[in-house]
C-alpha cells in the first residue's frame, strides 16, 4: 500500500523534464509573438497621428497651408508623444491654385496634394517603424 | 484501486500540460495573427479613407469651378498606391449624377437602381482602391458622397431673417416643380413672429395649386422654427395652404457675391471701369428762336461724370435721344476711391420725351431683349388675359398653376427665350436699360424645354459695383447686377430678366399705383435684407386691379447684420419686406437667371457646392 501514494521520483524528474522542455521550445514563440504584437500595436499611433494631421490640414485655408508648409514643398516636424519622439515630413503639390481677380487677389479655393511620411523609433523591441499616408485637400475661399 | 492503475500517472500530467499549451499557444497565435491582420486592415482601412477622401477634394473642387461638371475618370495616387474612379455613364453600375444645375430630379437606372437625385444636389459615387507592391487592387469601396448648392432655397421667398408681407390683396405661389409654394423663415424668436401678415384690407394668401396630370392637389406651406402672425383681414387658403410653426431651419442660402466679383473682373479686359460718384443725366430742351421761341424743337442729352466732364456717349452708354433712357452697352466695374464709396446714376428730368417733344410711354414686348432659360424651366405658355398655361394650339387652360413663365414664347437654339405679350409695358419715366444681347434664331419651340448644356453664352451685361450703388430711374433689360454694398433699383415692370444681387441691404421701389403690373424675371439676393416696397409711401389706390404681378423671381436674404433690420408694430424686425398694397402678387417659375450669374464669372458663378455627406456603400 505504500507505494502507491504519491508520484515516484523518476515520474517526477519526467514530468518536470518534458514540461521544462515544451515550455522553453515554445517560449521563443511567445516572445516572438509578443514583440509581433507591440510592433503592430507601434503602427497604430503612427496611423492615427497620420489622420490628425490630415484633418488639420483638410480645416486649414490656402494661406495656412503656404505658410505653416510651403508649396510644393517638404517640410519636417519633430514632435513628442508619449515619450516618442514622431518625424513627420509634410509634401505639399498644388494640383490646381487659386484664381486671382484683376487686383491678384486670391480666392483660395485649391486642390492640393499631401504626402506624409512619419518615423519613429518606437519603445524597446518595437524598433523603427515608418509610415506614408496622403490625399487631397480642398481648401475653401480665404474668409 | 489496483497500484497498476497508478502507473503512467506522468505520462497523463505531460499530456494535460501539452494540452494546456497547446491551448495557449494557439491562443496567442491567434491574437498575434489577429493583431497584425487588425494592423494591417487599419493601415488599408485609414488609406482607403484618405483615397476616398482625395476623391471627395476632386470632386468638391471640380464642382466648384464648374456646377455642370461631370467627367469620367481614374485618378492615380501613385505615391500613396491608390486611386478613385469615378464615372457619369449611366450604362455603368455605380454612376455618378450631378443634377446641381438642373430643377428636376434624375432617377439612377443601373445598381444602385432607383436612387432619386433631387434638383440641386449631386450624387457622386466614387471607388477607392488601394494597390499591392504589384499594382495590383488589393482593396476597394465605394462611397456616396452627397452634395449642395449652398446659395439655394428651392423656394419663391426665403430668408435667414424674418418675414413681412404687406397689403397685397392676393398673394399667390403655386409653387415650384416638386412642391407647393412656400414661404421660409429661419428666423425664430420666442417674442417677435418671423412670418407676419398684415394689411388694412383683405388679404388672400394661397400656396398649393391643382395638379392635373396627377390629379392631386399640391399643398404649400408657410414654415418656420418661429412664429406666424396673421392680421384678421388675412386669409389663408386652408384648402391649399398649411401654416407650420415650429418646423426646422433649412441650409442656410449663400451665394459668394464677392468672390463672383472677383472672377467676373479679373478676366476680362472689356470691362469699362468708372470712377466712383454721381452719373448725373441731363435733358436740355432745344428751340427756334426764329419761329417760336416757346416750342420745343428737339433734346439734346449729356452725362455728367462725378469728375464734372460731360460725354453724350461713351464706350459704355448712350442716350435714346427718342426716349431720354439711359442704354448701358458695356460691362462697368466701379470700385470706391478714396471717401467716395458710391455709384449713382440720376436723371435731372422725370419724364420720357421724343425729339419732337411728344410724351413717350411704351415699349413693345418684341423691344425687350430675351430672356435666358435653363432645362426645366416651363417655355410652353402661352398667355391670353394675363392666365398661364396654354396649348399648342393657342388655346388657354383654365388652369392657374403660375408654374412656367407667362406669355407667349419663342425659344431660340441657344436656350433662350422671348415674352412676346401683346400688351406693351408702359413707362412714364425716364429708364435704365442694360443692352440687348445678340439677336435671337426663333424657332418652332413651343412645348420644348432647352437645355441649357448646348446654349453658347450669350453676352448680357454686367455691372460690378464694389460700392453702394443706386440706379435713379426704372432698370429693365436682361442682366446683372452684383453690388458688394447697398444696392437700391427701381424696378417693377421688365420682360427682361434682371439677377440683382448684393452684400448688405437690396432695396427695391415699386410703382405705387395699384393698376401698375409687376411683372419681373430674375432673382433678388441680398446677404442682408431685401425690401421691396413703394417707390413714395403716399396713400395707395385700393380699387382692384386688372393685372395679375407675375414674378418669376426668387427672393432671398441672409439677414447678416440684424441690427439694421427695418422694424414694424412694437420693434418686429423684418429682413424681408414686401409692402405691395393692393396688388395681385402671382409666383411662377424662372431659373434661368442661373445662365445670368455664369455669364458674370465667364464660365460659372461661384456659388460654393458643400458636401452635405458621404459614406461607405
Amino acid at each position: 500500500m505504500k507505494c502507491s501514494k504519491g508520484l515516484t521520483l523518476s515520474e517526477l524528474v519526467v514530468t518536470i523534464a518534458i514540461a521544462g522542455f515544451l515550455i522553453i521550445s515554445t517560449a521563443g514563440f511567445f516572445a516572438k509573438g509578443l514583440v509581433v504584437f507591440k510592433k503592430n500595436q507601434a503602427l497604430i499611433p503612427g496611423y492615427s497621428l497620420g489622420e490628425q494631421q490630415l484633418e488639420k490640414m483638410r480645416r486649414a485655408t490656402y494661406d495656412v497651408i503656404k505658410n505653416d508648409y510651403g508649396l510644393n514643398n517638404t517640410s519636417n516636424f519633430s514632435f513628442v508623444q508619449n515619450n516618442i519622439t514622431y518625424h513627420m515630413e509634410v509634401t505639399t503639390r498644388v494640383i490646381y491654385k487659386p484664381h486671382l481677380n484683376g487686383l491678384n487677389i486670391s480666392d483660395g479655393k485649391s486642390l492640393i496634394k499631401v504626402k506624409l511620411n512619419i518615423s519613429w523609433e518606437a519603445i524597446k523591441e518595437q524598433g523603427k517603424r515608418n509610415i506614408t499616408i496622403g490625399t487631397y485637400i480642398y481648401t475653401e475661399r480665404n474668409p | 484501486m489496483s497500484n497498476k492503475s497508478k502507473k503512467g500517472i506522468a505520462l497523463i500530467s505531460i499530456l494535460l500540460i501539452l494540452v494546456i499549451l497547446v491551448m495557449f499557444i494557439s491562443a496567442f497565435g491567434t491574437i498575434v495573427t489577429g493583431s497584425q491582420t487588425f494592423a494591417a486592415n487599419n493601415a488599408a482601412r485609414i488609406m482607403l479613407g484618405q483615397v476616398a477622401e482625395a476623391g471627395i477634394a476632386y470632386v468638391t473642387y471640380k464642382l466648384n469651378e464648374d456646377p455642370a461638371w461631370a467627367e469620367s475618370g481614374e485618378h492615380t495616387l501613385p505615391d500613396l498606391k491608390g486611386k478613385f474612379y469615378i464615372t457619369f455613364n449611366p450604362d455603368e453600375d455605380y454612376y455618378s449624377i450631378n443634377n446641381l444645375t438642373k430643377i428636376i430630379s434624375k432617377t439612377r437606372i443601373t445598381k444602385p437602381e432607383g436612387t432619386v437625385v433631387p434638383p440641386y444636389t449631386a450624387e457622386i459615387i466614387i471607388k477607392a482602391i488601394i494597390m499591392d507592391d504589384n499594382n495590383r487592387s488589393r482593396l476597394s469601396k465605394y462611397y456616396t458622397v452627397q452634395l449642395v448648392r449652398g446659395d439655394f432655397f428651392d423656394k419663391h421667398v426665403s430668408s435667414e431673417g424674418p418675414i413681412l408681407i404687406q397689403g397685397p390683396k392676393l398673394y399667390m405661389d403655386p409653387g415650384t416643380h416638386d412642391k407647393g409654394g412656400i414661404i421660409q423663415s429661419n428666423y425664430a424668436d420666442d417674442n417677435t413672429p418671423s412670418i407676419s401678415f398684415i394689411s388694412n384690407n383683405t388679404m388672400t394668401v394661397t400656396l398649393g395649386r391643382y395638379n392635373s396630370d396627377s390629379t392631386e392637389q399640391i399643398k404649400g406651406s408657410i414654415s418656420t422654427p418661429g412664429k406666424i402672425k396673421k392680421d384678421d383681414t388675412v386669409t389663408f387658403d386652408r384648402y391649399y395652404t398649411l401654416d407650420i410653426e415650429g418646423s426646422n431651419k433649412l441650409p442656410q442660402g449663400y451665394i459668394d457675391i464677392k468672390d463672383m466679383i472677383a472672377r467676373g473682373t479679373g478676366g476680362s479686359s472689356s470691362i469699362e471701369t468708372l470712377a466712383p460718384g454721381i452719373y448725373t443725366i441731363k435733358r436740355t430742351p432745344n428751340h427756334d428762336d426764329n419761329t417760336d421761341p416757346s416750342r420745343v424743337t428737339s433734346y439734346t442729352y449729356n452725362m455728367t461724370y462725378p469728375d464734372g466732364s460731360t460725354h453724350e456717349s461713351d464706350t459704355w452708354f448712350n442716350i435714346d435721344e427718342n426716349s431720354g433712357d439711359l442704354v448701358i452697352t458695356k460691362d462697368i466695374q466701379v470700385n470706391p476711391e478714396g471717401s467716395v464709396n458710391n455709384f449713382n446714376i440720376e436723371f435731372t428730368y422725370n419724364d420720357r420725351r421724343g425729339q419732337d417733344d411728344s410724351v413717350v410711354t411704351d415699349i413693345a414686348s418684341n423691344e425687350f431683349p430675351s430672356i435666358p432659360v435653363i432645362e426645366g424651366d416651363e417655355v410652353n405658355a402661352t398667355t391670353r388675359n394675363g392666365r398661364v398655361g396654354g396649348e399648342d394650339d393657342g388655346t388657354v387652360r383654365g388652369n392657374q398653376t403660375g408654374g412656367g413663365l407667362s406669355g407667349e414664347y419663342v425659344s431660340s437654339k441657344r436656350g433662350m427665350t422671348h415674352i412676346k405679350e401683346e400688351k406693351p409695358l408702359s413707362y412714364t419715366k425716364p429708364l435704365i436699360v442694360l443692352n440687348q444681347p445678340e439677336d435671337l434664331t426663333p424657332m418652332t419651340g413651343i412645348g420644348e424645354n432647352i437645355s441649357s448644356d448646348t446654349a453658347a453664352r450669350t453676352p448680357f451685361t454686367t455691372i460690378y459695383s464694389t460700392c453702394d450703388t443706386l440706379f435713379g430711374g426704372q432698370l429693365i433689360g436682361t442682366g446683372t447686377v452684383l453690388c458688394d454694398g447697398n444696392l437700391t433699383v427701381k424696378l417693377d415692370k421688365n420682360y427682361g430678366a434682371l439677377a440683382l444681387l448684393s452684400t448688405d441691404d437690396l432695396n427695391i421701389d415699386v410703382s405705387p399705383g395699384e393698376s401698375e403690373k409687376i411683372h419681373f424675371y430674375g432673382l433678388l439676393y441680398s446677404q442682408d435684407d431685401v425690401i421691396i416696397e413703394p417707390e413714395t409711401r403716399n396713400a395707395i389706390n385700393t380699387e382692384s386691379s386688372i393685372f395679375r404681378p407675375n414674378m418669376g423671381v426668387s427672393i432671398y436674404s441672409g439677414d447678416m447684420n440684424k441690427t439694421d433690420d427695418f422694424n414694424f408694430g412694437s420693434g418686429n424686425p423684418v429682413s424681408v419686406k414686401m409692402q405691395l398694397p393692393g396688388k395681385d402678387v402671382c409666383f411662377s417659375n424662372y431659373n434661368g437667371y442661373t445662365r445670368l450669374l455664369e455669364e458674370t464669372t465667364g464660365y460659372n458663378y461661384s456659388f460654393p457646392v458643400k458636401v452635405k455627406c458621404y459614406y461607405e456603400m
